[in-house]
């Protein structure tokens, strides 16, 4: 499907603060209770609409796990967004995000837009963290905040649109260099689908001449 | 090496590979040859060895060698549509020019073949990396020195064409690949220390060279999948990279040595990573290679172990080949079948991977589901309910539901049971028995969210009946009443309304909304209770039923439901009264209310009752009725009002029975029963109302006057003087007793005087002595005619007549000649008499004499009828001795007959 533009999204966070669930939950819209850890990073896409244009939504889910930390750290560079989740049922999934936020500045394009995540806001009852608490962390650093709930769905739509939205904002203020895919985004290619199509009826060879020039 | 995270299996089988003429030994015939690299395709297995020599493996280890260059081959590429090799390396005549051979596999046997070359002529640098496209007429060339060449015309046909460089880096390239992509085709290129793609336009300068990744690729360190992304394995990962970025990535630590796209899998090579600050290998020589089959669909590691001296691996007829010892062994390994797979996935209890697998390779359906069953009933003897019927809920409708119901009857895992009934529901899979639990289920975890939305949505099929009974069972009345309601079950509703919620107002609402027919029905059923409880409301319905239409049921049905509310039943009746709608048994029920009525308020009041006899004597019952409560006005008006059709004999006795007596009265008026109205007030001691009844009735029953005489003879201590008077003076009038029989009467009375009876007796024997005057008066007279018959006939006997008559009696004329005289002293002219007389007899006399004649005549025919003719008569006249006497007189009593003389 054609797209007007490609965004890049990474997903991290402590291990078990649900980041695969969230990224199920938004491509997939469902929820799997019982997740295997995520080894390596995995992968998802989902195609979205801002301003009325198509926008493809290319998520990295990474592993949480410090020993896979060196991998994640390689997708940084070339997202341009990234949602940061920790566990409000889990107080030091919270005091880790300097750290994360740490690796993020270090490795990644110094535009990306981070959206900080309060996950499985759905156990109020065990609660950890305030959710004042996050937003006051996310005040400080420049962040977007929001609390979310893969299990039940919500926010998990708006989490992922609104950076979604903030990147395209920095489009439209000319912040992010479109042309450089090093960060995270792509114009889609029926920007220059005119020029494109031609080469391959000339180049294509014996198989493809016939069905070059059809259309 | 590979990541502890990972679950790791055994699914491959290794077998190592015998030496076909000697079954007992491995086969070991690469052992010195130098092998490089690696293809295989189109049944065979192409190795290329270091010295240039291209070796061919059939299935049945059929050895074929080719001498290609005779110096080096530095790379080995294949056609992907033909059996064609395509190899860089140099000749010993010249070792600095670079050369590209192409080699038909087919043709190789031929004796005098010679593969086609191509050389490089202007580079100086080794060939270390070649890709063919598909389709065979561009060509992929890199170098040692970073270049890429690019042949862009059918390399087959080769006429010195010169290439184009590509792409010109700084470190030698490690790996070319073409790939498709829509319309457009581009490379992969890689180098130790970058990746790149050259996307290819219609024009050179159209070309567009990306960087995929900032870090590269070793030599054979890289492959292309089926999709065609490109795989590069890393020291610290497999990282999968699209066309437009970097994908997934595995992380498998160790320094690969190869990697491998194996039918979804990946095959890595890699050697283990030595630990530095542990003491040196002791044997440092050997060689030690992991080899790891890793699945990335299904995220396993299909297979791990190390190999000794690992040279290389190969993908050829459905297994792996390793080619390990330095060539002395190759070993094969093949996948399990999903079957053996399954098992061990049993064992280890890794059911979801199971069932993943079981799909992902195409199992039917009611295999995965056994599967998932399997893995259902793992979890559930775990005691891990809430995954168990997660996965029971997919068996759905392959298991038989029971099978998971009976596991799940227990109360505390509720939960579940309801969820597995809901799903079978929704998939309209649910039989009345199911339904029937889940609503219990419902109902028991008090989930009314879940039971609204169970019952408000439409598709969900089950049966009505067992739902509002389950429903209301257990108390969910709201929700019964809506699925009664939606069902149109006025019966249960209406049961539910009145009974669980004694909503009174509300099930007669219902009522109201019915038609008219299940409406009549359900008031019949429930209109006690509606009366029970808003009496006022019920009534104002049943009227208006009646008021629009008159026929809707016979009203009487609705008398049961006024119980105790006679009141409200007597408005009914009245309105439907009012409505013309007849019927003896409403009246004489409304009759009964009123009467009932009457007799409730009249036990306070009977002093007015007594007045109100009275009035109703004077019938002035409705004009002066201001002594009569309201109640008993309303009864008399009604039993007096026209139109009402109420039971005769029922209305007496239920105005005896209440005591209604100015009803009964009337009553007894109505039917002509004086004697009763007598005896009501003999019975009352009412002396005066006794008067007056024998003075209004008197005329039409003389025998009144008797009876009240006899009644107050015997009353002894009263001043009934006047009474008696007034008595026998009626008795008198109606010559009704004779005086022996009052005396008689009254000398019953102890206290009575004769001064009450002597004006009677006076009266009495004044009147007799009259009449006996009279009598004697009359004998007289009869004696004296008889006297003075006797003395004329004894004058007709013994005299003469002499006629001195001389007027004709008939005419008046003189007599004259002829003339006849009769004896009875009357004379007629001869001719008048023969005109007038009959028999000869005198016209004059004859009249009378015939009357007379014919008197006795008649007499003496009827004697045989005059015995009847006498007893009716005797009956019917008052004066009996009248009759008497007069039959006495007409000889009825004579025994002979006493025949009259006849006249001459």
């Amino acid at each position: 499907m054609a797209y007007a533009y490609l965004f890049k999204y990474i997903i991290i966070g402590d291990t078990g603060v649900g980041k695969s669930c969230l990224l199920l939950q938004f491509t997939d819209k469902r929820f799997q209770p019982v997740h295997d850890l995520t080894i390596g990073v995995e992968f998802g896409a989902r195609m979205i609409t801002i301003d009325g244009k198509q926008i493809k939504l290319q998520i990295w889910d990474t592993a949480g796990q410090e020993s896979f930390r060196s991998i994640t750290r390689s997708y940084y560079r070339g997202a341009a967004g990234a949602l940061l989740v920790y566990d409000i049922t889990r107080r030091d999934t919270f005091n880790h995000l300097a750290n994360w936020l740490k690796d993020c500045r270090e490795y990644a394009n110094s535009n990306m837009a981070i959206m900080l995540i309060g996950n499985k806001s759905d156990l109020e009852a065990r609660r950890e963290v305030k959710k004042e608490e996050g937003e006051a962390f996310a005040r400080e650093h420049g962040l977007i905040f929001m609390e979310t709930s893969a299990k039940t769905a919500a926010n998990v739509e708006e989490a992922f649109i609104g950076t979604a939205k903030e990147i395209y904002q920095k489009i439209q203020d000319g912040v992010f260099d479109i042309n450089n895919e090093a960060n995270g985004i792509k114009v889609g290619p029926n920007v220059n689908q005119s020029s494109s199509q031609k080469p391959l009826g000339s180049t294509g060879g014996s198989n493809t001449n016939a069905s070059g020039g059809c259309c | 090496m590979v990541s502890i995270k990972q679950r790791r299996f055994n699914f491959f089988d290794e077998i190592t590979i015998k030496d076909p003429q000697e079954p007992k030994k491995n086969f070991d015939s690469l052992k010195n040859l130098n092998i490089k690299f690696c293809q295989s395709g189109r049944d065979l297995i192409i190795l290329g060895t270091d010295e240039g020599s291209i070796v061919t493996l059939d299935k049945h280890m059929g050895l074929n060698t080719f001498q290609l260059f005779d110096n080096e081959m530095t790379c080995l590429s294949q056609f992907k549509n033909d059996n064609i090799i395509i190899a860089g390396g140099h000749d010993s005549s010249n070792q600095k020019i670079p050369l590209i051979k192409i080699l038909r596999l087919d043709k190789m046997d031929e004796p005098n073949f010679r593969p086609l070359t191509i050389s490089l002529n202007n580079a100086i640098s080794k060939i270390t990396a070649l890709a063919v496209h598909d389709g065979n007429n561009s060509v992929c060339v890199g170098l040692s020195s970073g270049d890429v060449l690019f042949y862009k015309c059918d390399i087959l046909k080769y006429k010195n064409e010169k290439p184009r460089i590509l792409y010109t880096g700084s470190s030698p390239i490690t790996g070319i690949s073409f790939k498709n992509l829509g319309r457009g085709m581009f490379v992969f290129v890689s180098t130790e220390y970058l990746i790149i793609t050259i996307t290819f336009g219609n024009r050179e300068k159209d070309e567009k060279i990306a960087v995929l990744a900032d870090d590269g690729v070793k030599p054979r360190c890289w492959c292309m999948t089926d999709k065609g992304e490109l795989v590069a394995a890393r020291k610290d990962a497999v990282y999968v990279y699209e066309h437009d970025g970097v994908g997934p990535c595995y992380p498998f630590e160790g320094d690969k040595i190869s990697v491998h796209w194996f039918k979804g899998k990946l095959v890595i090579a890699a050697k283990e990573i030595q630990n530095k600050s542990k003491a040196p290998m002791p044997t440092a020589t050997i060689d030690s290679t992991t080899v790891s089959i890793y699945d990335v669909e299904n995220k396993y590691v299909g297979f791990s172990r190390s190999f000794t001296n690992v040279l290389n691996i190969v993908c050829e007829w459905s297994s792996v080949y390793v080619l390990a010892g330095k060539g002395e062994q190759i070993i094969q390994l093949t996948e399990k079948d999903t079957q053996s797979k399954l098992q061990i996935l049993f064992k280890k209890n890794h059911y979801q991977m199971a069932i993943d697998l079981a799909q992902s390779s195409q199992y039917d359906r009611e295999g995965v589901i056994d599967i998932i069953r399997q893995y259902a009933d793992h979890l559930y003897s775990k005691g891990d309910f809430d995954k168990a019927m997660s996965q029971y809920i997919k068996t759905i409708p392959f298991l038989e539901p029971s099978y998971i119901i009976r596991r799940f009857l227990d109360s505390q895992r509720i939960v579940n049971l309801t969820e597995y009934l809901q799903e079978l529901h929704k998939q309209k899979l649910a039989n009345e028995d199911h339904t029937t639990l889940l609503l219990n289920c419902y109902t028991k975890l008090k989930d009314e969210q879940r039971l609204n939305s169970f019952l408000v949505e439409g598709n969900v099929e089950f049966d009505v009946d067992t739902g509002i009974k389950v429903l209301r069972q257990s108390g969910f009345y709201k929700q019964a009443l809506n699925l009664c309601k939606k069902h149109s079950k006025h019966e249960d509703y209406l049961k539910i309304q009145l009974e669980n919620l004694k909503d009174y107002g509300e099930s007669l609402n219902y009522i109201q909304n019915l038609d008219d027919q299940s409406a009549v029905l359900n008031l019949k059923k429930y209109g006690k209770l509606l009366m029970a409880n808003i009496p006022e409301k019920t009534v104002e319905f049943l009227k208006n039923i009646y008021s629009v239409q008159k026929f809707v049921a016979d009203p009487t049905d609705f008398l049961h439901i006024f119980l105790m509310h006679s009141e409200l039943l007597i408005e009914f009746l009245e309105f439907i009264q009012k409505k013309q709608i007849n019927s003896k048994i409403i009246s004489n029920t409304l009759l009964e209310l009123y009467l009932k009525r009457v007799a409730e308020t009249g036990t306070k009041n009977k002093k007015n009752q007594k007045l109100l006899i009275e009035d109703a004597m004077n019938e002035n019952i409705l004009s002066s009725n201001s002594s009569l409560s309201i109640q008993e006005k309303y009864a008399l008006e009604f039993l007096m009002s026209n139109d009402t059709s109420y039971d005769m004999s029922l209305a007496l006795t239920l105005c005896q029975l209440h005591q209604f007596k100015a009803g009964l009265l009337y009553l007894y008026e109505k039917n002509a029963m004086y004697q009763r109205i007598l005896q009501y007030h003999m019975d009352n001691n009412d002396h005066i109302s006794i008067l007056d009844t024998c003075k209004r009735y008197g005329i039409h029953d003389p025998n009144l006057w008797i009876q009240s005489l006899q009644y107050f003879s015997k009353r002894d201590g009263y001043n009934l003087k006047d009474f008696i008077m007034q008595i026998l003076t009626n008795i008198e009038k109606f010559n009704l007793l004779t005086p022996l029989m009052v005396i008689k009467i009254l000398s019953q009375n102890n206290t009575l005087t004769i001064d009450t009876v002597k004006e009677y007796l006076l009266n009495r024997m004044k009147k007799e002595e009259h009449e006996i005057k009279e009598n004697q008066d009359t004998l007289n007279r009869y004696l004296k005619s008889i006297m003075e018959m006797k003395t004329h006939i004894d004058h007709l006997k013994t005299e003469p007549i002499i006629f001195q008559a001389n007027k004709c009696e008939s005419c008046g004329d003189e007599l004259n000649f002829p003339s006849i005289h009769c004896l009875c002293n009357h004379s007629f002219h001869a001719e008048c008499f023969e005109n007038h007389s009959v028999d000869g007899a005198c016209p004059t006399c004859a009249v009378e004499n015939s009357n007379f004649l014919n008197h006795i005549k008649l007499n003496e025919e009827s004697k045989k009828t005059l015995h009847d003719g006498f007893h009716k008569q005797l009956e019917r006249s008052i004066d009996t001795f009248e009759v008497i006497a007069d039959y006495f007189g007409k000889g009825l009593f004579n025994k002979t007959l006493i025949v009259p003389e006849s006249l001459p």
